[in-house]
């Protein structure tokens, strides 16, 4: 059973058991959030902090959080995720849409479904029933997007898994420095906000970044260098 | 009490957890544990010291927020949150912390998921009465995969990469796509196939 919908400028598949009720709830959790935090509504409250008409200190509690998430990610990568604009718009785009896979993944759970995938914009958060064929994640090929680069079978460990490029929306990443080693890099990772917020950095940071990353993460990484090597962890090695 | 400083002591009980993750861990399981710093019925006049260590850790828990990644600074939120015990016993009773002025409101707060080199954990207070009635930490421990944390990254050219096998693969990931581009992807093809 399969359910597709539109929310935050992409689509969003779910698939998987899907109780009665489960597909609502989980557009209702994408809705609540881009109302809050989409920059392409003047009315939301991050149009109304981008317009300085409202100050981040007195923001809702849980815009204060979702900043913290993001200047706590900021730290940890080096600048590399960032969620502060050049123009010095705060964009928090880079961590709510992994915020709001990971609530529609709770929901899902709560509406009591044991097996579900969840894909929104290419970036993917499981649930394996038991005994239960696993997820099977695709990579899209860098260099020929109609093609399959390579997969990963995710499980109860690596649940969630994020790709980041610069082939499409190539303004969604804040480049720091001039790194351009990457043109896509692809993480799995326990969770989704981690694989999304890595794979944003490592584009954005380079080789550097993904040294540090996978000295301080439990990750496994396919990244493709503009050269036309890929470094890879062994989940991604042929055998 | 300010939500600033109700925010303080959701870190800082979140940074006395990860202090203790470091030290021994149960692997690739979600947990649930109770801090022992929040909870209440312990002999020392625990309204006061939820109070003190809300309003003097502000400053260490966002150490712990901004800069969680190493033990270390879990290590000191941890020992910060300890002292605010150890100051507030010596104003025993209950009247002292309303005169504080630092109230909470009573209900359940849960605060932001945050992400640790160990696992996950997102802290949940209940407030009754204006006191902190309990502290529970949902924790995800990450797998410890091998003896050696670190995953290594080999450079490579495409051959050595695993093929994908398009008859198994269930979703597609490439990067983020917007609306019109998810109409000729490979995943509005997979979801038009089901």
């Amino acid at each position: 059973m399969s359910h597709v919908f539109y929310s935050m400028g992409t689509a969003i598949s779910l698939a998987g058991d899907l109780p009665a009720g489960a597909t609502d709830q989980v557009e209702a959790v994408f809705a609540e959030l881009e109302r809050r935090y989409s920059l392409y509504r003047p009315e939301s409250e991050a149009s109304q902090i981008a317009r300085r008409e409202l100050l981040l200190a007195d923001a809702s509690e849980e815009m204060r959080d979702t900043y913290t998430l993001a200047m706590n990610w900021r730290a940890q990568t080096d600048g590399a995720f960032t969620p502060n604009r050049p123009d010095g718009v705060i964009d928090l785009a880079g961590v709510v849409k992994a915020i709001a896979i990971e609530r529609a993944g709770e929901a899902l759970d709560a509406c009591g479904s044991a097996h579900w995938c969840l894909n929104a914009g290419g970036d993917i958060l499981t649930r394996t029933g038991e005994g239960r064929d696993p997820w099977v994640i695709g990579v899209v090929d860098p260099d020929d997007r109609s093609q399959l680069l390579t997969q990963f079978t995710a499980d109860d460990k690596m649940r969630a898994f994020a790709t980041s490029g610069i082939t499409e929306r190539g303004e969604h990443i804040w480049r720091v420095g001039v790194d351009d080693t990457f043109v896509q890099v692809s993480v799995a990772a326990p969770d989704i906000v981690t694989a999304d917020v890595l794979a944003t950095a490592i584009v954005g940071g380079g080789a550097g970044m993904l040294d540090k990353a996978l000295k301080v993460w439990p990750l496994e990484v396919i990244a493709c260098a503009r050269t036309g090597e890929y470094k890879v962890t062994p989940a991604f090695l042929a055998a | 009490m300010s939500t600033k400083s109700k925010a303080a002591v959701l870190v800082a009980s979140a940074g006395v957890l990860l202090a203790g993750w470091g030290i021994g861990t149960a692997n690739g399981q979600t947990v649930t544990s109770t801090a022992g710093t929040g909870t209440t019925t312990t002999s020392t006049g625990t309204t006061a010291t939820t109070a003190t260590t809300g309003a003097t850790a502000s400053s260490t828990a966002t150490t712990g927020a901004t800069t969680s990644s190493t033990a270390t600074s879990g290590t000191t939120t941890s020992s910060t949150a300890t002292s605010g015990t150890t100051t507030s016993s010596g104003t025993t009773s209950s009247s002292s912390s309303s005169s504080s002025g630092t109230t909470y409101k009573d209900g359940t707060y849960t605060g932001t998921n945050v992400s640790e080199r160990f696992g996950t954990v997102q802290v949940t207070v209940t407030i009754s009465g204006g006191k902190i009635t309990n502290v529970q930490a949902a924790t995800t421990v990450y797998e410890q995969r091998s003896s050696q944390f670190v995953s290594r990254a080999t450079s490579v050219l495409k051959p050595a990469v695993i093929a994908a096998n398009s008859a198994n693969v269930s979703t597609v990931s490439g990067a983020t796509y917007t609306s019109q581009a998810y109409l000729s992807s490979l995943q509005s093809a997979l979801d038009k196939a089901k």
